[in-house]
């Protein structure tokens, strides 16, 4: 699926440097915006057709904190994976509950976990 | 008079005879304990609901429920109160019973008198102290455990995923190498980060006290910031009570201060920034307290979570920090048997209060 942006939100920069350099080798001509930061990532959202890589733990913040916020700005018609070192139940019950969050990436993120989301 | 202090407790009882002798066996004992007294389970639960307490007296036996139901449904509605059960039933059975469902002593209404309710309280609130610390510790290791596997995992992914990629080609040598080392680095500084704070928290465990005066502490502390404090132009005052003294370990009562006044500073308020420290007595305790009207926190999004490792507020104001400080401190202050709470608001600023 071709995506107008990919956010890829994490504290963690070398995290996001990788994650970044990943999804150029599997598709090129996408705008990629990075947030180390909850709010900035919310600040950041935009209209449509935006994909979220969304880190789990982003300077103690949950992920599901970024989720609720941008619930309340409507429905942007953006796509989330989940990215995390580690999965609690709690991630599946968000991948169940909202439709919009479609699957989720065990960190370290391989060309195939990539593949599987971007094409 | 006995040395307990401020101990809250509930009676559930409906003979009122039993209950009024209780309530002068336990009066006789301290007059730091509040005594309340419920003649139904349901009154008694729709108290506890709004009040915290640390020890229930339950007679099994009550208007609206009987045996060991009745401590079942209390232990539903608070699984973390102490419940001593006194109960007029001499079954052996029923007190096992009452014991492996959670109540921590099953006493004879016959068989008490004056000083064996003031044996079997002393008793029962130490041996609820030590529980509930056992606990407390086995959460924070779980908790620690948690972080460590989580912030280790991290840099371990970040340098397994480079090395995948360098393979495929999609990094230069020279970027390769940068990321590399940076990631060693945080890997390193990590495992630093946990080995202070484990030592810090063993520490807390086996400390020396001795009566201190809160007012020279929280001097030396703001002396040791004096060059800090004027850079960032924060106006200090200390309106401490001199004659204000605790039994504690002087390291944990300095680091405590030094904590909350380096945050204090830390999360300023650009324009006129203070800080007052103060002391007075609450709740049975002399409480420190740290007030500043810098930044604030909304606290909605998380009180609890404020003290919890590696937890930050203020993430997007550029102000370095790990988030250890203020879980350390809230470790300290439990160790030693008090407790904190914050008041916060966004923009006008924060009061901690430690009760010492």
């Amino acid at each position: 699926m071709d995506y107008n942006r990919i956010h890829i939100v994490d504290d963690d920069i070398i995290s996001s440097t990788l994650l970044k350099r990943g999804i150029l080798s599997v598709q090129k001509d996408v705008e990629i915006v990075l947030s180390e930061t909850i709010d900035e990532a919310v600040s950041k959202i935009g209209d449509h057709n935006d994909l979220v890589f969304l880190d789990q733990n982003v300077k103690g913040r949950s992920g599901e904190e970024f989720i609720n916020e941008v619930l309340t700005k409507g429905d942007l018609g953006i796509n989330i994976v989940l990215i995390s070192s580690h999965f609690k139940e709690q991630h599946d019950n968000l991948i169940q509950k909202f439709p919009f969050v479609i699957g989720k990436i065990l960190k370290p993120v391989t060309k195939e976990d990539l593949l599987k989301v971007l094409c | 008079m006995s040395e307990i202090k401020q101990l809250k407790i509930l009676h559930l009882e409906d003979n009122l005879a039993d209950q009024a002798i209780f309530e002068t066996y336990i009066q006789d004992f301290s007059e730091n304990i509040e005594y309340h007294a419920k003649q139904t389970l349901a009154d008694g639960l729709s108290w506890l609901a709004n009040n915290r307490v640390d020890i229930v007296l339950l007679d099994l036996n009550l208007f609206d429920t009987r045996g060991i139901d009745t401590l079942l449904k209390l232990k539903e509605v608070n699984a973390e109160v102490t419940i001593i059960v006194l109960s007029g039933n001499r079954d052996l059975a029923i007190a096992e019973k009452a014991i492996k469902n959670g109540a921590q002593d099953y006493l004879l209404k016959g068989s008490l008198d004056s000083d064996r309710v003031k044996r079997t309280l002393l008793f029962n609130i130490e041996r609820s102290v030590k529980t509930k610390a056992m606990q407390k510790r086995g959460k924070d290791l779980e908790q620690f455990s948690y972080m460590v596997t989580h912030d280790l995992k991290s840099p371990l992914n970040n340098l397994s995923q480079l090395i995948t990629m360098f393979e495929s080609d999609q990094f230069e040598k020279s970027e390769f190498l940068d990321l590399a080392k940076a990631s060693i680095n945080i890997l390193n500084d990590t495992i630093v980060e946990f080995t202070n704070v484990l030592e810090f928290k063993t520490q807390a465990q086996q400390a020396i006290k001795e009566e201190i005066k809160l007012k020279v502490i929280a001097e030396e502390v703001i002396n040791v910031h004096k060059i800090l404090i004027e850079e960032s132009g924060v106006k200090v005052s200390i309106l401490i009570d001199e004659n204000h003294t605790i039994i504690y370990n002087k390291g944990h009562l300095r680091s405590i201060i030094q904590n909350l006044v380096s945050n204090a500073i830390k999360y300023r308020s650009e324009e006129n920034p203070t800080i007052e420290l103060n002391s007075y007595y609450d709740k049975g305790k002399l409480v420190f307290e740290c007030k500043d009207n810098g930044l604030g926190m909304d606290l909605s999004k998380g009180k609890d979570s404020l003290f919890k490792l590696f937890k930050r507020f203020h993430t997007d104001k550029g102000i370095e920090g790990k988030g250890i400080g203020l879980n350390m401190t809230k470790s300290i202050i439990e160790e030693n048997g008090g407790w904190i709470d914050v008041e916060s608001e966004v923009g006008v600023g924060s009061v901690f209060k430690v009760y010492l």
